[in-house]
């Protein structure tokens, strides 16, 4: 179930049932200068992909919709809660992008949300900053987490801004000092950063989930007194 | 097919029916047959009074009362409780009260009908004429034991057995055809109120398609006069970002009308469709939050800049809604640049941008006055 001590590259289980998109999926994981991912198995249901090696790989990427010929394709948005609660680290990897489903599966302890169809060039990233256990927010996660949280206004624009499809760059040129300079993308990032953490502790009490909340009090993105239903994993 | 406030009229007729018929039954009971059974009790003593009988009667009266006007009765439980035990009291009555069949102190004959009536109220009438013709044959039968079968006396039961059932059957049917009645007046009045709201919607739909029609003649027969003229050149890109953004609006302008849930996204998808056509990959994303109905003056100041960005993008763009509060921001991401900065069409609706290497940024916002507008 992976470790945070990766001098290695992240381990990955791919749960995945079209043979175009695993391909896909080794193809940008090959692409990477770095080598930063190594796929370990690859599955086209969870119980395939968990069987052998796959059970101890760091991160598990999940498609929402498997199935087979047989028996037609079938939504496993309630197995993510499941692995969840089994320590896993999962990365959901779907073109359901509907924020009401983003969200859903987020709440159920999901790290990561990748849209299929748009965000294959954040997919290596993704991946390693999960399994880091780093607070990182995709695009399309973005408007998942925009509601089911109290935010500040601007970890709330931070986040529109970030679904809206702009670069930290940019919205940090639109998120302005008292001043009136920009702020910096480094803080963009934390904004982000502490929304992401926020849902975490707001939502179900997880391995992945403390880990992430461990990781930004470790970094100051947060302190542990601002966490209202913290509590020390294991319990 | 009866609608439900047409039901409703028709129940309440036949509710103020059931009442009469309730009325009709105790009064009879009370003014008609209680002095009947007192003056018998002081000449005959109480046995022979059908003092028992007239209790029991009043009981089952009450329980008839009480279960038809709470919309029972439907079923023939009611009716199987009760008529069995009017006819057993009038073949006692008849047997038990002193001076036979018709003498004077023989009341349950005639006074079966009205509880019969309340009791079978939610059932048929044929039920009703069994029950009716039940009662004559218990009559004929306790002549036939009180040695009453002459002439005079069949005569007088035949009009004492028609005359104490066809005020009944009279309000039976009565009530029914009242209540059936005002249905029908219900129904053709909620036909015509809807003929008349079918009309206003008509006219509302014919009025926004001329406003429509006038929008559509404003954007593109300007640009179609011009091209024809040969004052727009088609090869140039500026011409072809025009006639692209006229080709958009012209989809909103379509489907503006159209009775959808989320009108806003309705018109968006219209418009990422346009843009599809021309082969740029637009990716729409779901709203996040409840998207309120807007007016359709503000729905076009809220997709106008998208339509616009859509015209000058190059390959791809990213559509998105968001409802936070009582603010709704509609935005676009694409590799697009435009000439010059857009400006808003609406007082309550806000324009920003925002370019960075190649990408273009739009932001619609439309601000709510309170949380009750949304």
């Amino acid at each position: 179930m992976g470790s945070s001590q990766l001098d290695r590259p992240v381990s990955i289980t791919l749960v995945e049932d079209q043979d175009v998109v695993v391909e896909g999926v080794r193809s940008w994981v090959a692409g990477d200068p770095e080598n930063r991912v190594l796929i370990v198995a690859v599955g086209r249901s969870i119980k395939a992909a968990l069987q052998g090696p796959g059970r101890d790989a760091d991160v598990i990427v999940l498609d929402l919709e498997l199935g087979t010929r047989e028996t037609g394709s079938e939504m496993v948005t309630h197995r993510v809660a499941e692995l969840a609660a089994e320590g896993f680290r999962v990365v959901v990897f779907s073109v359901h992008v509907e924020p009401l489903i983003v969200q859903a599966v987020m709440k159920a302890g999901a790290c990561a949300f990748l849209d299929k169809r748009t965000e294959r060039d954040r997919f290596v990233d993704t991946i390693v900053a999960v399994a880091h256990d780093q607070p990182f927010v995709t695009p399309s996660m973005a408007g998942g987490l925009l509601h089911g949280v109290q935010l500040s206004k601007r970890e709330q624009e931070a986040l529109q801004h970030l679904f809206q499809g702009m670069s930290h760059a940019s919205i940090a040129r639109r998120l302005t000092k008292v001043n009136g300079e920009p702020v910096s993308a480094v803080t963009v990032k934390d904004y982000i950063g502490r929304a992401r953490a926020k849902f975490a502790a707001a939502h179900v009490p997880c391995k992945s989930n403390y880990a992430l909340l461990a990781r930004c009090i470790e970094i100051g993105l947060i302190r542990p007194e601002e966490i209202e239903d913290y509590h020390p994993w294991p319990p | 097919m009866t609608s439900q406030s047409a039901a409703r009229v028709e129940e309440g007729y036949d509710h103020a029916g059931l009442w009469a018929a309730i009325i009709v039954m105790f009064g009879w009971q009370v003014i008609a047959v209680l002095p009947t059974v007192v003056s018998g009790w002081r000449v005959h003593g109480l046995v022979g009074t059908g003092a028992e009988i007239w209790l029991i009667y009043t009981a089952l009266g009450g329980v008839s009362a009480w279960v038809t006007l709470h919309g029972g009765g439907r079923s023939l439980a009611l009716p199987l409780l009760v008529c069995p035990v009017l006819l057993v009291g009038v073949a006692i009555g008849s047997l038990t009260i002193p001076g036979g069949f018709f003498g004077v102190y023989n009341w349950p004959f005639t006074a079966t009908g009205w509880f019969a009536l309340v009791a079978l109220w939610r059932r048929r009438l044929p039920e009703l004429l069994a029950f009716f013709a039940a009662n004559t044959l218990v009559g004929v039968a306790m002549l036939a034991a009180l040695h009453e079968t002459d002439r005079l006396s069949l005569a007088r039961f035949i009009t004492e057995a028609v005359s104490s059932s066809v005020l009944e059957i009279t309000i039976f049917v009565g009530g029914k055809t009242v209540a059936a009645m005002a249905r029908r007046g219900a129904e053709a009045e909620e036909a015509l109120a809807r003929a008349r709201i079918a009309r206003l919607a008509a006219d509302a739909v014919q009025a926004a398609r001329r406003v429509n029609y006038e929008s559509i003649k404003g954007t593109v027969a300007q640009l179609l006069e011009r091209l024809a003229a040969g004052e727009l050149d088609i090869a140039e890109p500026v011409t072809r970002q025009h006639v692209a953004v006229a080709v958009t609006r012209l989809r909103r302008y379509l489907v503006e009308t159209d009775e959808v849930p989320d009108q806003l996204s309705h018109e968006l998808h219209a418009c990422a469709d346009a843009a599809e056509r021309r082969g740029i990959a637009v990716d729409l994303m779901a709203p996040v939050g409840s998207v309120p109905q807007l007016p359709v003056d503000v729905r076009r100041a809220l997709t106008d800049p998208v339509i616009q960005v859509l015209g000058a993008t190059a390959t791809r763009a990213r559509i998105t809604v968001v409802a936070a509060g009582t603010q709704i921001a509609v935005a676009v991401v694409a590799d697009a640049s435009l000439q010059a900065p857009m400006q808003a069409t609406h007082d309550a609706v806000q324009v920003t941008q925002d370019a960075e290497g190649g990408l273009l940024w739009v932001q619609a916002s439309w601000t709510g006055r309170s949380p009750s507008r949304l």
